[in-house]
């Protein structure tokens, strides 16, 4: 370097860690090179550059052995399992301090504004199966008074909170849905028991209820 | 010193170019498709070889094999006889090089939209394909060396060296990924199954990014770059360290691919510390390539072409730097099956891979024709749109990568997911799809304009097909010549020494890797419920391939709370031992179907097929009418069966000899269960569905994930 003292600390750093050779004096670092006309510098290894490689390196065997030796410690299984038992004592402290919002209120509810939020909830997710006035298809009609897994709110949330049977009824929604949305959910489905549907699914199961 | 007169080959050079320029239109022309396909799934209804799961692998095999590839192979045929001072070995053997892969090209784009394929990223392409691809891999080989053997150079240049590397390491990839076993012409199983098989894949994987589409393109940057610039290369002793480094330690990193999947822990966690020394080697060649610059920066406002490759190497750096952080356990967590990977990979290719060809196209093509590029301001208007392309690309889909891992993950303080529904979390991210379309758009737009600037260059020019050159023949060299020489510079000089140095590098990290995967039983716990799959679910399975349900759909439960509660127990290595070949998937589009098997009912998957807003209003998946309307094809049956066999599965000799029996049977009360829907008897009772190829699918699904149900029972 020429003309040290003009210059700052911080371009010193920079150039004790780039050590590139000063333009105009490239001459003193050509190989004698020449493929095809280029050349080339022979310019040393960058320290930030060569530090970083050992540094990533270091990292790279702590890393390994670290997880190697301790592979008990630090397995996804193990991991996993913690996970689960956090999110199982966060649960358990919200309902310790919230026990309302935990009792799924069975309760029919008959009031407008609860059934046009049921009638939503039922046209966006459960037309699907059970046709939008209940009349059933893939799933059974709700319009009769038979019912598979049984009638009134009961049983009724507890087939929208656990699902139908296996692999041949309707999935679980309990994470779809809040308990209110589900309280609404089944009070809409109570209320068109007993309607006519444009066409009819056949009566299915063996357990009869009816809302009168 | 005599010299001898010869002529570089620029007739290949020029037909590589073309090629280039037609597959990159035609690849990123697709690209757009899928990308407008998530905006719009109705786009090309019910239309079974453009639907998205067949073109979405037309898009990789055409940037990657077609567009890079060629762009590679005109960089190489060009710089090589210059940096070799010869001819190329022989011009018959390019000529079959450039067609033979041209219609490997041609069979690709013709077989995967029928759904000929063999499931495995990248490698999707069929056995007589792969056969095709060898032969012509090693045309090219031969003809590599025998021009660096005939060379009037005595040392080989940095960017040989990249080439080997990339021949040799192709070659190796290719052939061990794809062991496949021949049902038919055109059907084919892997001989490896599950995690194996998934390691295997990630292992080729990530080192076709690495020597495909990485280590041959840092070899242009070492010829163009300095050339363009005319600039003296920064510094010959890191480009040594840099290169070495790289291919010894990318083969090990292909296990980050999959972290927190059922591939043992020992294997993860190798990939991700290889990764992270990876940095560091992979930036030697981004620094060598900017730094070569240095002095020449005045040039660069000047010169579109160097400004596509200070973009390029920027990009690449940018890359090399991503796919490390990715490969911590913590980021991918997040960022694995989302759109961030998505966007990650075109980083690489837009800024890279594609900014690098654009550069050595617009400069090669004032070579090759023997005048001034037509317009400098297209050239620039290029580059912009371009430059604006990518990052509309890739920061939407960061964010959209964010937004659906953060709302995949989300808990309700009562233990439920706050998004339930899996719909929920993809209609977020619609606008954000949206601008990567518009991005890649401009990207498009932007190339649209390189192929006129090109051909309007090329018509103002004239074309030298020889160009006249002149060298010394090589002599054999006086001791005293080498006194003093370094051990790379005496190494240089013996080139087929250096091949086989290349090789040993490249071959630790795969064999350490791979070969206790194969043999050692513990990695993968035996979980004895685990039954072969029936002869209609196995049909049904192989549907899901050439549908390319893989592409959206992933079947790999990670440990995590999140995925356990929306999808049901995680996934374990034990499960996919007759899964030939694995179908784990790598991105998330839909939800995970592991566990989908007894999920919903048969006429839930029936209807889903048929149109799925029916049954998942918003849904963005295609429709598959044909599955419903087209007969399953029992004729090879039997033969899939007992190729089965060959690869291991313990079927019975029953179960062999009856399989189309025990198909029609599996069939029959399918479409018995189906029949409990009235809407169904009505419009299909008499269809005779239990022969389409819509029962063989439902089949499958309902079986996915059922076999530790009984282990858990027992």
């Amino acid at each position: 370097m020429s003309d040290q003292k003009q210059i700052s600390g911080w371009k010193k750093f920079l150039q004790s860690m780039t050590k590139a050779h000063e333009l105009g004096k490239e001459e003193e670092i050509m190989t004698d090179h020449d493929y095809d006309g280029i050349k080339e510098l022979d310019n040393v290894l960058p320290p930030w550059w060569k530090y970083g490689f050992y540094i990533t390196i270091a990292i790279g065997i702590f890393y390994y052995v670290q997880v190697f030796t301790n592979s008990e410690e630090y397995s996804q299984e193990k991991e996993y399992a913690a996970e689960v038992e956090k999110g199982k004592q966060e649960v358990e402290a919200y309902k310790a301090a919230n026990p309302e919002l935990f009792k799924l209120d069975a309760t029919l509810l008959t009031d407008d504004a609860s059934l046009a939020a049921g009638q939503k909830n039922f046209e966006a997710y459960c037309v699907a199966c059970h046709m939008a006035d209940g009349g059933g298809g893939i799933g059974p009609n709700l319009t009769d008074d038979h019912w598979i897994l049984g009638g009134g709110m009961e049983n009724i949330l507890k087939t929208l909170n656990e699902g139908g049977r296996a692999g041949k009824g309707m999935i679980s929604w309990k994470n779809t849905f809040n308990n209110d949305e589900l309280q609404q959910l089944a009070s809409y489905v109570i209320s068109l028991n007993g309607t006519t549907p444009a066409n009819p699914k056949a009566a299915e199961g063996d357990i009869i209820w009816s809302k009168q | 010193m005599e010299k001898e007169q010869f002529y570089y080959d620029n007739k290949i050079v020029k037909m590589f170019l073309i090629a280039t320029i037609l597959w990159g239109v035609v690849g990123m022309l697709v690209g757009l498709i899928v990308a407008l396909l998530f905006i719009f799934p109705n786009l090309l209804e019910g239309i079974s070889w453009l639907s998205f799961g067949r073109i979405r692998p037309l898009h990789t095999n055409a940037v990657i094999f077609a567009f890079v590839g060629n762009s590679i192979f005109m960089g190489i045929y060009y710089s090589m006889q210059r940096l070799l001072k010869t001819r190329m070995f022989s011009d018959t053997l390019s000529k079959i090089h450039f067609w033979g892969w041209q219609l490997i090209i041609v069979a690709a784009a013709i077989t995967l939209p029928l759904g000929i394929t063999s499931s495995k990223e990248y490698a999707e392409l069929e056995w007589p394909i792969d056969i095709a691809i060898t032969l012509i891999w090693v045309v090219m080989g031969i003809n590599m060396i025998g021009t660096i053997l005939k060379r009037r150079q005595r040392h080989i240049y940095v960017a040989i060296w990249f080439y080997l590397a990339t021949l040799i390491t192709v070659a190796v990839l290719h052939i061990f990924n794809n062991l496949e076993l021949p049902v038919t012409g055109f059907k084919s199983y892997s001989i490896y199954a599950g995690v194996q098989d998934a390691l295997v894949q990630w292992w080729y994987g990530h080192n076709a990014v690495a020597f495909f589409l990485t280590t041959p393109v840092l070899g242009l940057m070492y010829y163009f770059v300095p050339k363009v610039a005319n600039r003296p290369v920064y510094s010959y002793r890191l480009s040594i360290i840099h290169f070495w480094s790289l291919i010894f330690i990318y083969i090990w990193a292909g296990p980050h691919h999959l972290l927190y999947t059922a591939l043992p822990e020992w294997a993860q966690n190798l990939g991700t510390v290889f990764s992270v020394m990876l940095i560091f080697p992979s930036w030697g060649g981004m620094i060598n390539g900017l730094l070569t610059l240095r002095g020449a920066w005045d040039k660069v406002r000047e010169d579109p072409v160097l400004k596509f490759f200070v973009v390029a190497i920027t990009g690449y750096g940018m890359s090399t730097f991503e796919g490390p952080m990715l490969s911590f356990k913590t980021l991918n967590a997040i960022g694995h099956y989302t759109d961030w990977i998505v966007g990650h990979v075109h980083i690489g290719a837009l800024a890279w891979n594609g900014f690098m060809a654009a550069g050595i196209i617009y400069w090669l093509a004032t070579k090759l024709w023997k005048t001034d590029l037509y317009s400098k301001k297209l050239a620039n208007i290029h580059f912009w749109l371009g430059t604006l392309g990518i990052l509309f690309y890739a920061l939407p889909l960061y964010v959209a990568g964010f937004t659906q891992a953060a709302m995949w993950k989300q808990f309700n303080p009562d233990g439920t997911l706050v998004y339930g529904n899996f719909l929920e979390t993809v209609t977020q991210i619609m606008p954000m799809y949206m601008m990567r379309a518009f991005g890649g758009t401009l990207y498009l737009a932007g190339f649209i304009l390189l192929a006129y600037n090109v051909i309007k260059t090329a018509k103002a020019g004239s074309v030298v097909e020889d160009e006249l050159a002149e060298a010394a023949p090589l002599k054999k060299i006086s001791p005293a010549r080498v006194a003093g020489e370094g051990f790379h510079s005496w190494l240089e000089r013996r080139t087929i020494l250096f091949t086989f140095l290349v090789v040993i590098a490249i071959a630790i990290g795969g064999a350490v890797e791979i070969i206790p995967l194969l043999t050692v039983d513990s990695n993968i716990p035996k979980i004895t419920s685990v039954k072969p799959y029936t002869p209609l679910e196995l049909e049904g399975r192989d549907i899901y391939i050439r549908e390319g349900c893989n592409n959206c759909h992933s079947q790999m439960i990670r440990p995590f709370r999140s995925e356990v509660e929306r999808y049901g127990e995680y996934s374990k290595a034990g499960e996919f031992v007759y899964d030939f070949p694995f179908l784990w998937g790598s991105k998330r589009t839909g939800p995970d179907v592991h566990r989908v098997g007894g999920k919903y009912n048969d006429n839930w998957h029936f209807n889903h097929m048929l149109d799925p807003r029916t049954t998942s209003p918003g849904s963005i998946m295609p429709q598959y009418p044909w599955l419903i309307t087209d007969d399953l094809d029992v004729s090879q049956t039997v033969n899939k069966v007992n190729a089965m066999v060959t690869l291991g599965v313990p079927y019975t000799q029953f179960e062999l000899d009856k399989a189309v029996y025990l198909l029609q049977n599996q069939a029959k009360e399918i479409e018995n269960s189906l029949r409990q829907d009235p809407e169904f008897v009505k419009n299909y009772g008499n269809s005779e569905i239990e022969k389409k190829e819509i029962v063989a699918l439902i089949a499958y699904l309902q079986r996915l994930g059922t076999d530790i149900k009984a282990e858990a029972e027992e």
